[in-house]
């Protein structure tokens, strides 16, 4: 999890320093939107709180063939 | 070529089309047709070919409508800021997770076909740099460079297709009677579910000379019908429909059966790099759709300061989307196909006809 908040840090500083120096803050608010998307993503892929890939969800709710086996 | 400044022909939308509906094509269509329709698979294409001409006629009525506008802005009008907002939001979920899943099939099919214990981060993370840098230089630039690759995918895809043909045999295509219409029928979807060129007029602002688009599409549909067709007939033809509807990356199989003159056989290596490369503009066309989406949607002033946060995110959803291949081709057959069915056919259509309605067109 580690790795990713400072890769996501990293890429966040990045770009608001980018957006400050453009003069685009108006899209920070969005720019947040994404980071938090982001580590949140972050945090079901090493944590995987569902126990169950995003696939195995959707596919249960269609009642895929899927599980059926044999 | 281009009309106007950092705007695309017809021309060269339809080759991104064709390019992109080409790596899904070889994956899934042999294995979905020859799954449904048995040995009539190969006949299809040829269904599909209806609902992608209502569908090329209602996208050319909205185009010549709205000229100048992008999907986005076609959707705003015709449903209200309102709906338009929640539509193009499913539309930016569905993308990025189609996208998502083209990056981890990316990955997967070098994996399993040429380059076994490697670890995937390694395709998948190059894979999204690249396309985090290229995709800076605009849609034109991605269209000149895709007019090379459509090149190179036309010959590997005829070069194999010569190579098949002494390995097709037509017992595995033939009896073909009435009792196939159903099923080629229901195989046909399969198809149906890569028609990819609404996702491309989320940038139709950036389209030019969109008075020849139901000339080209036209062309494109014809290419596409004969692709699909050459990819299932050496597929099916070569192996047998019990095979191709069983296992996964079947015109790989096809191609690995290539033996010229005894002697030369690797002709995988060749359909496996033009893989790379349609996989290369499949990526970076979605996720242009998919910032134009997001730069719609959020009313950014520019998309670029999200491009390296996005592809995060996407790195992310390429692991937390399945846990392997089985899962995933599962999702493709069972979810994928049927959601790309309702967003870029009924979607579009029924857009079409709230326009009708409201006397917009």
């Amino acid at each position: 999890m580690l790795k990713y908040i400072m890769i996501i840090g990293a890429i966040s500083i990045y770009e608001i320093y980018m957006m400050v120096k453009k003069r685009q803050m108006k899209d920070f608010n969005a720019f947040l939107i994404f980071v938090l998307i982001a580590l949140l993503a972050s945090y079901i892929h090493v944590h995987d709180p569902f126990d169950a890939s995003l696939s195995e969800l959707l596919l249960k709710l269609v009642k895929s063939e899927y599980f059926k086996g044999g | 070529m281009e009309k106007g400044k950092g705007k695309i022909s017809i021309r060269q939308v339809m080759f991104l089309f064709v390019v992109t509906v080409y790596t899904p094509s070889v994956r899934f269509v042999a294995g979905y047709s020859a799954g449904k329709a048995k040995q009539a698979a190969w006949l299809t294409p040829l269904v599909t070919l209806i609902p992608f001409l209502v569908l090329i006629y209602v996208l050319n009525a909205l185009l010549q409508k709205y000229k100048g506008l992008s999907f986005m802005d076609i959707i705003y009008d015709v449903t209200s800021r309102f709906w338009g907002k929640i539509i193009l939001l499913l539309y930016l979920v569905w993308l990025t997770v189609l996208l998502a899943l083209y990056v981890r099939f990316y990955a997967e099919r070098l994996v399993t076909s040429i380059y076994p214990n490697v670890n995937m981060n390694l395709f998948t993370i190059s894979m999204l740099l690249i396309v985090a840098i290229i995709i800076r230089a605009g849609i034109v630039a991605i269209a000149r460079m895709n007019e090379i690759i459509f090149l190179i995918e036309l010959f590997v895809i005829l070069s194999l297709f010569l190579l098949m043909i002494p390995t097709i045999k037509t017992d595995y295509l033939t009896p073909i009677s009435s009792m196939d219409i159903v099923p080629v029928m229901k195989g046909s979807i399969g198809n149906t579910g890569l028609i990819y060129i609404t996702y491309l007029f989320f940038f139709s602002d950036r389209f030019s000379r969109t008075k020849e688009f139901i000339r080209y599409s036209l062309y494109a549909g014809i290419f596409l019908w004969l692709v699909s067709t050459i990819i299932i007939i050496t597929s099916v033809g070569t192996l047998g429909h019990s095979i191709v509807g069983r296992s996964p990356l079947s015109f790989l199989i096809a191609v690995k059966n290539i033996s010229l003159l005894g002697v030369l056989s690797g002709f995988e290596s060749i359909l496996v790099a033009s893989w790379i490369l349609t996989d290369f503009i499949l990526i970076i066309v979605f996720t242009y759709s998919i910032m134009n989406i997001t730069k719609s949607l959020l009313n950014l002033r520019d998309f670029k300061p999200f491009i390296n946060i996005f592809f995060v995110i996407l790195y992310l959803l390429t692991w937390i989307l399945g846990v392997n291949v089985f899962e995933l081709q599962a999702f493709s057959a069972d979810f994928a196909i049927q959601m790309n069915l309702l967003m870029q056919v009924i979607v579009p259509i029924l857009i079409f006809f709230i326009a009708k309605i409201r006397k917009k067109v």
